[in-house]
């Protein structure tokens, strides 16, 4: 180890209390030791010396004017936040019974409405069922319209499921309606 | 810990604000000079001390006397400082040209030349080390802290601390005799 990576390590407290013995003897013998450790400690102390610690009073009497602003600022966000986030939490939950639908099937009994499948337009679904049965059934009010279809048993076709949203639930919804038995029950 | 700065905490819980004054007139110019001798320039180091006292001011209610006031201040700008070190880094690293790279005005409230001139070549000196050197190289050098207050605010260990000053020195020295 050369003298300079001895004394830097001397300086940094990185010596065994062995070593810094060793050391010390060396310094009393060396006089070449001593004019290395001298020039190295009068180096630092010129670092040292570079240290300036004052400033304008003036600076932190205008900082602190911005740092009031930004702790009004920072108050303001905050409670926005604390109000705010509650807020949206029951806007987001209201909106979502609105809008959300339930999945109750227990419902289409009476939510069901058969004139809606006749109104619905799909015409690429319709097209079939058009243009062999529409031109006959134009006429005919909701519950002929049913009755012919169940009549000519078009109901398990696949004209009749090619219409759009209907789906055997529906379908077996129609069939059980009191409407239909009334409607074969006369022809 | 200080009877003063616990005095003055337990003022500001007690919901008197201005003792949070006094706690930063206190401190403030010990902020300034660390984030200043971390970071190389003036805009940078009051960004930091503004942030450091915005931090106190939110956070002193919180403060568990598991260390001084002062090392847990030190420990705020010292993550601080880094931080942005380590940002600056990142951002001229990814620049495009050198022409991106950002030059900090260096708008020094210093009047007298002299230290002007002290300053311009503490930071020639300090910026030449990596952020983690330069850390323990200012606490040691200019904070005159032992390695075991260092080691509050750090985080890292005595030996660790010893090492990383052993390197600073060493390239410090080296740096400063060819200024």
């Amino acid at each position: 180890m050369n003298n300079k990576e001895k004394i830097l390590r001397y300086f940094s407290d990185l010596m065994s209390s062995e070593e810094i013995a060793s050391f010390n003897d060396e310094l009393r013998n060396s006089a070449e030791l001593r004019v290395e450790v001298d020039k190295i400690q009068s180096q630092i102390n010129e670092l040292k010396g570079l240290n300036v610690n004052e400033i304008s009073e003036i600076y932190f009497a205008n900082q602190r004017v911005n740092l009031t602003e930004r702790i009004k600022k920072f108050n303001h966000h905050f409670t926005r936040k604390v109000v705010l986030i509650p807020v949206a939490v029951l806007a987001l939950f209201i909106l979502s019974r609105l809008f959300i639908p339930s999945n109750r099937t227990d419902v289409i009994s009476e939510e069901f409405d058969i004139s809606d499948y006749f109104s619905l337009s799909n015409d690429d679904d319709l097209n079939d069922f058009e243009e062999n049965y529409f031109p006959q059934m134009r006429d005919f009010s909701t519950e002929e319209k049913l009755n012919f279809m169940n009549k000519n048993m078009l109901t398990n076709s696949d004209l009749f499921q090619s219409i759009a949203e209907i789906d055997e639930e529906i379908v077996s919804a129609v069939q059980n309606k009191q409407i239909l038995q009334r409607g074969s029950n006369e022809n | 810990m200080d009877n003063e700065d616990k005095e003055l905490i337990e003022e500001f819980n007690s919901g008197n604000k201005a003792a949070f004054n006094k706690i930063a007139a206190k401190y403030q110019n010990r902020i300034y000079w660390h984030a200043r001798k971390m970071v190389g320039n003036h805009e940078d180091a009051d960004e930091i001390t503004q942030e450091v006292l915005l931090v106190i001011y939110n956070k002193l209610s919180s403060f568990n006397y598991t260390s001084s006031l002062f090392t847990w201040i030190y420990t705020i700008v010292s993550r601080r400082s880094i931080n942005l070190i380590n940002r600056r880094k990142i951002k001229n690293f990814f620049s495009i040209s050198h022409d991106e790279i950002e030059v900090k005005h260096n708008f020094d409230l210093l009047k007298n030349i002299e230290d002007k001139e002290k300053l311009e070549k503490l930071d020639r000196v300090l910026q030449f080390l990596p952020a983690k050197q330069r850390e323990v190289f200012i606490l040691r050098n200019y904070e005159e802290l032992s390695y075991e207050e260092i080691s509050k605010i750090t985080g890292k260990s005595v030996g660790g601390l010893k090492a990383n000053y052993f390197h600073a020195l060493n390239k410090v020295l080296e740096k400063f005799n060819n200024e």
